[in-house]
């Protein structure tokens, strides 16, 4: 088992109703597979901000311990003690 | 029938209904020419869109001393023919939630003299309502029992002179139909 | 003359302080043809009227009012006006921006423009209602706060609706980044420009317009514009901005390293979360409020309950503001951050340069760099935040030692202090720099550095590549620059964004709306909308086409401006810290901004001479500036531009290599 903590940002910690969660995760899962349980876990809107046409929502912001991260680095496996941060649309000074 | 219903709470007093309404029935952008017209306690943060509801009682429409100035619509809306109206502005005084204004600057307006003038829903698709960003106007079918409709105004007017009281304490209204 | 186009007040104001002269004047038809509003009309003026031998708080200098053809059109955001003067904090070209109501309310008077020349002897106030305009004595409002005396002219007036543009004690003690608050608590801040009004007793101007805006084509203006709001509210980044405004932003700027600390020693705030848009909005927030005709709404009014600071509060607490009197200065408690923001806005102060001033005197304390009699007293160790607020204070008061010298700005506080001093000032040709970091985001060390009103993200705002938004990139120049163009850390194609930014971004200033709303960040209005926006509201002949020279030329012109205060390619450097010293933080760890790459670039984009950066002949004489070059190299042949520069009195940025010293 391995943990790995989530702290959410913006329009997806209200919709999700949680700023950060610690997930309890078998060996080898996937920053994809993360996302794909998170969406089952929280209300419905959430799930509009993962995802958009079935793929993952290309306004999404995921940060791996803070590296930002493009779309191919999603099925890298997640380690004991990481650290993701997600963020919706936003952008400005 | 079709009536504007009014969500305070929701407003920002960003005034886009003010914007729009005057542009659509004036052709320029003028709150103080907007059929809706926004009250507004910037230090309270608080913001009440005012526009006629349709009320059950409508003193508006006995208290003008004008034959067919004012008259009831197809869509059971009060509406002032600005033509036929003679700016004595006895109506704007006979509603207490300021719904209906007045331009007195004679001469100037539009007909040459001063008139009043009101919300006509704009036939049943109020431009304000396809404006307002924050969802606090809307358009409903309340059925004109007068129950329902009173009680909108009932709410509007309490609003509008908790505000008004306000701003008074302050000493900014100077003439209280144009606050 | 008559003027020919709608979507304007249709005439201006000549307030002589001096005389108590007003005049009115129909608006200049080749104005608005050449410069269209608001910050190209300011800069129009500016060059014509403010001698480059002017003092910034002399009464030559001029400050000018204005606002643009869509400046309370049905268009959504379209609630900005313009200030413009030769700033008193850099001595050069300068100009501020608001929003809130005070523009539309101006324009329905009737004006678009409001030039005030001379210095009256004892405290003014413009009066505005409709075509009666008076300066009225404003002995009972000098000393007073905005927000005071906003209520006071309000009550004297006996009239809620009243629009005002006020300074604060800071204004009026000629404080160097003096702001201008405008109806309702909104800041035109940057620059100094308060000083300006200060240094001519000018308290503010109020008014109320009651004649309305007509404009050429109002059904197509209202389609258009309705349209526009549409859009805004179904775009990707319309939620989330709606319910933090900017603050949202202190989050995300944490792992791109992009969240200047501790004087930019660092890109990122251990314990950022106590300061961030989400705590902000959960435990102070009282309403969501909005600028005029703006379905955006990131304005909010918020306020402290319980503890030391209870009954502050403060509307528009913006990410700038969490960073500048947050991270940089190591604040770690909102409710004094709240407080500080709120006494930036009712004493006039920028928040930016206000919290950039303290940063460096925290850090010279760090460094025992002050004298302990200086100190007075006082604890400068970071995040002391009833310090800060005592600063604040004493900086708007000119208080003291430390409150006096302060006020003057980092970088002219730096020279006066010699002392190696000058290394922890932050700026940019005498303006502090605001909360982006170079090193993480390369397109805004470059804005920072090319910005006509010295360090500045507003100018160009490059907002693709902050985190990179390729579907944003695409909207607005096709695929041809990807993948460089998104990404923070690379050089490539960022002089061509820049260069975009600032010229649509002085359309929009000239326009009257807003760069946060549908602009830049939502990239719903481009060149082409805009331009379809002005030819419907102004009945111009306006294509994108047109509206991009009008762009380059007021960027140009304001280029020309500080060229003939001795501005050059010398002056657009950032400090070491930015060039020199490796980014310590999160995604852009190890990286510095290279301007080196980028300033090439950025000139051959422009067409300006690459050894002084200064445009040429040929680029001045396209864009209809013939007698700009000539004036300019008048100016700099005769060796005037050389003796200015020498006398704009802040220290040079400081460039060389340096090691940390932590």
């Amino acid at each position: 088992m391995i943990t790995v903590t989530v702290k959410l940002f913006n329009l997806l910690a209200i919709y999700a109703g949680i700023k950060t969660q610690s997930f309890d995760l078998a060996e080898g899962i996937t920053i994809k597979q993360l996302l794909e349980r998170m969406v089952h876990e929280y209300p419905a809107p959430f799930k509009d901000m993962i995802y958009h046409h079935e793929k993952i929502n290309p306004h999404l912001r995921i940060f791996l311990n803070e590296h930002l991260l493009n779309e191919s680095e999603l099925d890298a496996a997640l380690s004991d003690g990481d650290k993701l941060m997600l963020f919706p649309a936003i952008a400005g000074g | 029938m079709k009536r504007l219903v009014i969500y305070p709470e929701l407003c920002s007093g960003c005034s886009a209904c003010e914007v729009f309404c005057s542009l659509h029935h004036e052709g320029k952008v003028n709150p103080e020419l907007s059929r809706i017209h926004v009250i507004k306690d910037e230090a309270h943060a608080a913001f009440l869109p005012v526009v006629c509801v349709s009320c059950k009682n409508k003193a508006c429409l006995a208290a003008c001393p004008e034959q067919g100035a004012i008259y009831i619509n197809h869509l059971g809306m009060t509406v002032i023919e600005e033509t036929l109206c003679t700016g004595c502005s006895k109506c704007a005084q006979a509603c207490e939630i300021h719904a209906i204004r007045f331009f007195k600057q004679s001469g100037r307006g539009k007909w040459g003299k001063a008139f009043c003038f009101k919300c006509d829903l704009c036939a049943g698709d109020p431009i304000c309502v396809k404006a307002c960003p924050q969802g606090a106007l809307a358009v409903k079918d309340i059925a004109d029992d007068g129950e329902a409709a009173q009680n909108l105004y009932e709410q509007l007017r309490q609003e509008c002179t908790r505000i008004i009281e306000w701003l008074d304490e302050r000493s900014l209204v100077k003439n209280r139909r144009a606050v | 003359m008559t003027f020919v186009y709608k979507g304007y007040g249709g005439s201006y104001l000549r307030v002589n302080l001096t005389t108590r002269q007003i005049n009115k004047f129909p608006l200049a038809n080749e104005w608005v043809e050449n410069f269209l509003g608001g910050n190209g009309i300011g800069t129009k003026i500016l060059w014509d009227e403010v001698p480059e031998i002017a003092s910034p708080l002399g009464p030559d200098n001029k400050l000018i009012i204005a606002t643009g053809p869509l400046c309370g059109s049905p268009m959504p955001n379209s609630g900005r006006v313009e200030f413009i003067a030769k700033s008193p904090l850099t001595g050069i070209y300068g100009d501020a921006n608001a929003g809130g109501q005070f523009g539309p309310e101006l324009k329905s008077a009737g004006y678009d423009v409001i030039i005030f020349e001379g210095q009256s002897d004892e405290p003014v106030y413009l009066d505005i209602h409709d075509d009666d305009v008076a300066l009225r004595s404003a002995e009972e409002l000098w000393g007073l706060g905005t927000f005071e005396a906003e209520a006071r002219l309000q009550a004297i007036h006996k009239d809620s609706r009243l629009k005002t543009a006020l300074i604060g004690p800071a204004g009026e003690n000629l404080v160097r980044f003096a702001g201008i608050q405008v109806s309702y608590r909104r800041s035109a801040a940057r620059c100094g420009l308060g000083a300006v009004m200060g240094s001519k007793k000018l308290k503010g101007v109020a008014v109320r317009g009651t004649k309305g805006i007509a404009f050429s084509c109002p059904q197509e203006l209202e389609e258009l514009s309705l349209e526009m709001h549409k859009k805004l509210r179904q775009n990707e980044f319309f939620a989330g901005i709606h319910q933090f405004g900017t603050s949202g932003l202190v989050a995300l700027m944490q792992p791109i390293g992009r969240f200047p600390t501790q004087n930019f020693r660092l890109g990122h705030f251990e314990g950022f979360e106590a300061i961030s848009g989400e705590v902000l909005r959960e435990e102070h927030l009282v309403k969501d409020i909005a600028c005029f005709n703006c379905p955006l709404g990131c304005d909010k009014m918020y306020s402290v309950i319980s503890g030391e600071f209870a009954g502050c509060r403060i509307s528009s607490v913006e990410y700038e503001t969490l960073n500048a009197l947050g991270a940089r200065v190591c604040n770690r408690n909102l409710p004094a951050l709240l407080k500080a923001n709120e006494i930036c806005d009712d004493l006039g102060l920028d928040t930016i340069s206000a919290g950039n001033t303290i940063a460096f005197a925290m850090e010279l304390a760090d460094f025992g760099i002050w004298n302990a009699n200086e100190l007075n007293g006082l604890d400068l160790s970071w995040g002391n935040y009833h310090s800060i607020l005592q600063l604040l204070h004493d900086m708007a008061y000119r208080q003291g030692f430390l409150g006096d010298l302060l006020a003057d700005g980092a970088a002219r506080a730096a020279k006066w202090l010699g002392r190696n001093a000058d290394r922890y000032a932050m700026h940019v040709k005498g303006q502090d720099i605001p909360a982006q970091d170079g090193r993480a985001q390369q397109s805004m060390g470059l804005a920072h550095v090319t910005s006509s009103r010295g360090a500045d993200h507003l100018k160009a705002f490059p907002t693709i590549d902050e985190t990179g938004y390729p579907s944003e990139a695409v909207r607005r120049y096709g695929d041809q620059y990807l993948p460089e163009l998104v990404d923070p850390l690379a050089t490539k194609y960022k002089a061509m964004l820049v260069k975009d930014g600032e010229d649509f971004g002085a359309v929009v200033d000239s326009s009257g709306n807003c760069k946060s709303g549908g602009t830049f960040v939502m990239a719903e209005i481009y060149w082409q909308e805009q331009a379809d926006a002005i030819a419907a509201a102004t009945g111009m002949l306006m294509t994108s086409r047109n509206l991009r020279c009008i762009g380059e030329r007021i960027y140009n012109l304001q280029r020309c401006y500080n060229a003939i205060h001795g501005i050059t390619s010398a002056d657009d450097v950032l400090p070491w810290r930015f060039t020199q010293a490796p980014s310590p933080s999160g995604n852009a760890r190890g990286s510095v901004c290279r301007l080196d790459l980028m300033l090439p670039d950025y000139y051959a984009a422009r067409g300006w001479n690459p050894e002084d950066g200064l445009p040429t002949q040929a680029t001045l004489q396209r864009l209809g500036l013939d007698q700009a070059w000539k004036y300019m190299q008048q100016i700099i042949n005769s060796g005037k531009a050389k003796i200015i520069r020498s006398q704009l009195g802040w220290a040079e940025p400081y460039t060389k290599k340096m090691v940390e010293q932590e």
